[in-house]
């Protein structure tokens, strides 16, 4: 079973992936923040990073540049989602280092599409 | 009924509808591609469902209208008329099918025979076109030979080869043998064996020999299963799309049946074979079935000779023998082995063998695929950070390997993990981008931005309309609607309670209180009433859906050239009216088509364009929705009309001439009065247009007629918006309440007795300059009538079918809205009461139907 770690601030935004992904046939585990999301990260080994931008304690730039130079890590693939109605970027995320960059709202549909892509799981 | 089956019930006559609609469009637009997917999709999500139940005859029948518009579509056969007359004759009976699986939950098994006959007829237009293998192709066997078809029983394979001979459908040999650790991965080889489309024979056998029982691993599959099913090569591909691996399939013909079975017994007469050949370069299937039969019955029947004799037979049976079939056969007789039909499938001009591939990627798929990939390439266009460079290329090539697993692309790994290889020892990372240039340029060219291709994928989701519906039990809204019914009764009390705290408890500031509460309670309410009815109204398009086809089918049939023009399909009512609508509606447009307009020779004869026209117009007026059907044919012949109203004795000669046309046009409603001197089976016999006013006038509605000989019939259908609740208007009657609903009140009058004028023993007055019949209520009653002195008569006027009139009531009171419940049990054939309404005090008033009562 692949395994997803999401980090957003927003609880709701967590449970949601949660459930779009574990429907899915995902194991699914969350972080409240970059601080905490690079703590399970090192912790123990994902097929996925999902990444929210604006986070307390540590962004997710932050978090996404922090992973990719640690070598346990650091080629794990990672999706950035940015806040609703906040235009960031695509550049920055990939500058520090995400794979895809999507922003809020993400279909269920795709965000399962893009998260099978990533992560080598089976098409349905 | 499950919830499960409901839905698919619903959602396939949704589909139906569709298809429908859109096989008429392909009729007449046959080149129209969008429509033909369309309807092939309907047509695909039907199937696809009813693979969820046990309902073969469906699946079945979709099925053959499924591979016949995916041929359409794919212009493998070219269109035909008479295709979409036994498409939409099939889905027609998949419409009964579905009414049947509603009622019973199941369908009877009889039913297989005929989806296979309607079946048969589709694929009949299948024949002879270009057999492109569906998946990739080998063409190497698959199969080392195909003798163990003759494991089974010789009846059961004449009987499916037989079934085949005339059905045209297609035959494909299995054989499945799931992985031994199938179970942990949730499959079911058993059931899924079992549910393969058109499974005519199947053998499950231990792979290898069975262990002693006290090495049996339980949990291991050891088993194989082999089988013929009467489905397409592409249709078992999709159906073991899960298992790919394990499945061996081989496309075949109905003469790979033929294995000959049975004990070696004596060698040929000499010089059959020999005289059978040369019968068969004359192609004298006659004589050759002459002489197998006579050498038949010199063989004992469980002999491997009579047995291939048996199935020389069978083959000779067929229309068109297949002259190469007969002769293997032939040839396998001297060794009394064989035949190899094997090498007959695989010489065969088309070579059908195939191992599966999986499920093609969706366009939604590829679109993704195509973002991730691109989105790597501009990962690695950026500017080079020394810090996290391994970690970007690692993540990259990561997501990559991952992406083309998922689209089955692992022939690329290798090259990727080189190129990763290189771009982290070498620090550069030219050769990865060559890589993704590749797949870029492997698929169809990337769209310069990404926003419309995100859009795109976005868009072919779901729509975004439909995850804010709700689909929601009908009875449910009924119930809500009953509900707020009596929400909106049971406040008129509170103006009655107003009145008691003033009269009886002498307490002015409470019953100003409880009116300024039932003001707020009233609005809210009434509010309510508003969402809920809104809930129920949908579009009357909903019914017209059906005219097209209807007109269609009858024309044809008629000879008659008819154009449909519809319009306001959008105008919206209550889903109960427009259901009662239905009916009468198709039965005014049979009508029309049927003895409205003329056939083309007798319209150019007379002036008018050889092709008719029909026209079903509805809009909203007040609050009453309204539809015309008017046809430009002939008209209503008032003179017949007259004649057979004179002839059942409904009027006497005088009256009948004392009538206007118009007049005596409306007497098309009266019961069992048709004009048509024969009776068709297109608008039955006469029993029609006094259906059509009866259920028009049941959810309050009317009907009326306009017709001008030569020219045209106008049919006005109006009907109230909404039938829950009634608006009424209260008289006094004898100090009782009586309410006359208030769609037929124009206004009210107080008429002196010395204006009311006496003709022929009736009463009319003048209203407005013009002469109004007047009629009494007690006296249609039946009551006895006061004597009113001078007073002014209070009247009301209303208007009935057209025509004004006036009744005269003792008082007028107040209009109210009730929810009118129709008299049931003994009292329902009183036809003078419209029903009964609860009051605000409790009381219980009568309402009239006027209609009838006059």
């Amino acid at each position: 079973m692949k395994r997803v770690l999401v980090i957003d601030d927003a609880t709701t935004v967590r449970m949601y992936y949660r459930q779009v992904l574990e429907a899915q046939g995902f194991a699914v585990e969350e972080a409240g923040n970059g601080y905490e999301g690079l703590e399970k990260a090192l912790a123990s080994p994902f097929d996925l990073y999902i990444v929210d931008v604006n986070m307390p304690k540590m962004d997710g730039y932050t978090l996404l540049r922090t992973v990719r130079q640690e070598p346990s890590i650091s080629a794990t693939p990672a999706i950035m989602i940015s806040t609703e109605g906040q235009n960031q970027d695509a550049v920055a995320a990939y500058v520090a280092g995400a794979n895809l960059y999507f922003q809020k709202p993400v279909r269920p549909e795709t965000l399962v599409l893009h998260v099978r892509l990533l992560t080598g799981e089976n098409p349905p | 009924m499950s919830p499960l089956l409901a839905q698919f019930i619903a959602e396939s006559r949704d589909q139906l509808e569709l298809i429908g609609v859109g096989l008429l469009a392909i009729e007449n637009h046959p080149d129209d591609l969008d429509r033909l997917n369309d309807v092939f999709r309907a047509a695909h999500t039907i199937k696809g469902s009813s693979g969820l139940f046990e309902i073969k005859p469906i699946t079945l029948l979709v099925h053959a209208a499924e591979d016949l518009l995916d041929a359409l579509r794919s212009q493998e056969v070219r269109f035909e008329r008479a295709m979409v007359d036994r498409l939409l004759d099939a889905f027609d009976h998949l419409s009964q099918w579905l009414d049947e699986m509603e009622r019973n939950e199941s369908l009877p098994e009889s039913l297989e025979t005929t989806a296979r006959e309607l079946g048969a007829t589709l694929r009949v237009f299948l024949q002879g076109r270009d057999v492109a293998a569906p998946v990739e192709s080998l063409t190497a066997p698959v199969f080392a030979d195909l003798v163990w078809i003759g494991q089974w029983a010789e009846a059961d394979r004449a009987a499916l080869y037989h079934r085949l001979a005339t059905s045209a459908e297609p035959l494909t040999l299995f054989r499945y043998t799931p992985d031994s650790q199938c179970f942990f991965n949730g499959e079911d080889p058993f059931y899924q064996v079992r549910q393969l489309l058109g499974l005519a024979l199947l053998d499950i056998a231990p792979v290898e020999p069975w262990p002693p029982l006290a090495e049996l691993d339980a949990y291991r599959c050891a088993l194989r299963f082999t089988g013929v099913a009467c489905a397409s090569l592409a249709e078992l591909t999709t159906q073991f799309r899960y298992v790919p691996d394990q499945v061996t399939l081989l496309a075949a013909t109905p003469e790979t049946l033929a294995v000959p079975t049975g004990r070696a017994g004596e060698t040929v007469h000499g010089g059959f074979v020999a005289e059978a050949l040369t019968l068969v370069d004359q192609e004298d299937w006659a004589s050759l079935r002459g002489i197998t039969e006579t050498l038949l019955d010199t063989y004992d029947p469980d002999t491997w000779m009579a047995s291939a004799l048996r199935w020389l037979l069978r083959m000779l049976d067929s229309t068109m023998p297949d002259p190469a079939a007969v002769r293997l056969l032939l040839d396998a007789i001297p060794a009394q082995q064989g035949p190899d039909w094997l090498q007959a499938l695989m010489s065969s001009s088309a070579p059908v063998v195939a191992v599966l591939l999986q499920r093609p990627l969706s366009e939604i798929e590829q679109a993704a695929f195509q973002r991730v990939v691109a989105e790597q390439a501009r990962v690695l266009d950026l500017p080079e950070d020394p810090a996290t460079w391994a970690g970007r290329i690692g993540s990259v090539c990561a997501s990559l390997a991952n992406a083309l697993r998922y689209v089955r692309r692992t022939d690329l790994l290798e090259e990727l993990d080189e190129a990763e290889e290189i771009a982290l020892s070498v620090h550069t990372a030219e050769a990865l981008r060559n890589v993704l240039a590749r797949l870029l340029d492997d698929e169809q060219p990337l769209p310069d931005e990404e926003a419309p291709l995100l859009a795109k994928v976005e868009g072919a989701l779901i729509d975004k309309s439909a995850l804010k519906t709700l689909k929601v039990d009908q009875t449910k809204v009924d119930r809500l609607m009953d509900l707020i019914g009596e929400l909106v009764v049971a406040k008129n009390s509170l103006p009655y309670l107003a009145r008691r705290a003033e009269r009886v408890y002498g307490s002015r500031d409470l019953a100003r209180e409880i009116k300024d509460q039932y003001g707020v309670i009233n609005r809210i309410a009434q509010e309510l009433q508003g969402s809920i009815m809104q809930v129920r109204m949908m579009p009357v398009g909903h019914v017209f859906q059906r005219f097209p086809r209807l007109v269609r089918d009858l024309s044809k049939k008629l000879d008659k050239k008819i154009r449909l023009v519809v319009e306001g399909e959008g105008t919206e009512a209550d889903k109960n009216i427009i259901e009662t609508l239905a009916d009468p509606l198709i039965h005014i447009l049979r009508n029309s088509i049927d003895h409205g307009i003329e056939p083309p020779e007798e319209r150019l004869a007379r002036g008018k364009p050889g092709e008719g026209q029909i026209r079903v117009k509805a809009y909203q007026d007040n609050d009453n929705v309204a539809i015309e059907i008017t046809d430009d044919g002939r008209g209503v012949d008032s003179a017949a009309v007259k004649n057979k109203l004179v002839r059942r004795g409904l009027l006497t000669v005088e009256q009948a001439d004392g009538l206007s046309d118009h007049e005596i046009v409306q007497w098309i409603f009266a019961p069992g009065l048709s004009t048509a001197d024969q009776i068709s089976d297109i608008s039955g016999r006469g029993v029609g247009m006094d259906v059509v006013r009866t259920s028009v006038e049941r959810v309050g509605g009317s009907v009326t007629v306009h017709s001008q000989r030569g020219v045209g019939t106008d049919i006005r259908l109006t009907l109230p918006l909404s039938m829950a609740v009634t608006h009424v208007m209260a008289v006094e009657l004898d100090g009782k309440l009586i309410g006359v609903p208030m769609d037929i009140v124009v206004e009210t009058v107080r008429l002196a007795p010395a204006a009311i004028y006496t003709i022929k023993h009736r009463e009319a007055f003048i209203l407005r300059d013009r002469l109004t019949p007047l009629m009494r209520l007690r006296r249609l009653l039946e009551m006895t009538e006061p004597a009113t002195g001078g007073a002014a008569l209070a009247t009301l006027v209303v208007k009935i079918r057209g025509e004004s009139v006036g009744i005269v009531v003792d008082n007028f009171r107040e209009g109210m809205e009730v929810i009118l419940k129709p008299l049931d049990g003994v009292l329902a054939g009183l036809k003078h009461y419209a029903g009964t309404a609860l009051l605000g005090d409790g009381s219980v008033m009568l309402v009239l139907n006027l209609k009838e009562l006059l």
